[in-house]
């Protein structure tokens, strides 16, 4: 949860602001989720910092929703066939849910946002390579 | 971030903003509102690849 004074900040700085303490030097938030060393899988950023966690996994959703939207209108203009459509829904599902659980309580989820990020890039591929 | 990507995101913050409002609180979840927007979406996608079958 985050509050309303903060979400101005948010969208000034896109994302990248409301954090009250800083990012962990293990994870790069800002260049997107980087391939952790093992038994670091679940990082507590704070106890404060649940907004932080929520403004940085915001850009992996709207990612996606673009990705999604993008397909919705390729599909309906007839330039991604059905199947094809169907495969990015599926991939958006396992963004959805991956991203919904990136987040629980102070901590950034990274391999949950790892999924969900390489649902995403599957999307923008099938994307790509159907222009 | 794409300008799709800040329309995306600013339609989820007015849709939090709005609820949060209506429901009388200072919190906002924004992360419920970008998860629902990703759901609508989803929505969307699947409506449009039935009508594709059909």
């Amino acid at each position: 949860m985050i509050r309303v004074p903060c979400l101005a900040a948010l969208a000034a700085v896109a994302l990248a602001g409301c954090a009250t303490t800083p990012a962990p030097a293990t994870v790069d938030l800002a260049s997107g989720p980087q391939p952790q060393p093992a038994g670091s899988q679940m990082i507590v950023v704070g106890t404060l910092s649940t907004n932080y966690c929520e403004s940085m996994v915001a850009p992996y959703y709207t990612q996606a929703i673009v990705g999604i939207n993008a397909a919705t209108s390729r599909v309906r203009a007839g330039t991604l066939t059905p199947d094809q459509g169907v495969r990015i829904f599926n991939l958006g599902r396992i963004a959805r849910n991956s991203f919904d659980i990136a987040c629980p309580n102070a901590v950034i989820n990274v391999p949950a946002l790892q999924a969900g990020q390489s649902a995403v890039n599957a999307i923008n591929d099938i994307l790509e390579g159907t222009k | 971030m794409t300008l799709a990507q800040a329309r995306a995101l600013k339609s989820a913050l007015d849709e939090a903003i709005a609820k949060a409002e209506a429901d009388g609180t200072d919190a906002v979840d924004l992360q419920q509102s970008l998860s629902s927007a990703l759901g609508g979406a989803l929505d969307e996608l699947n409506a449009a690849i039935d009508a594709a079958y059909k």
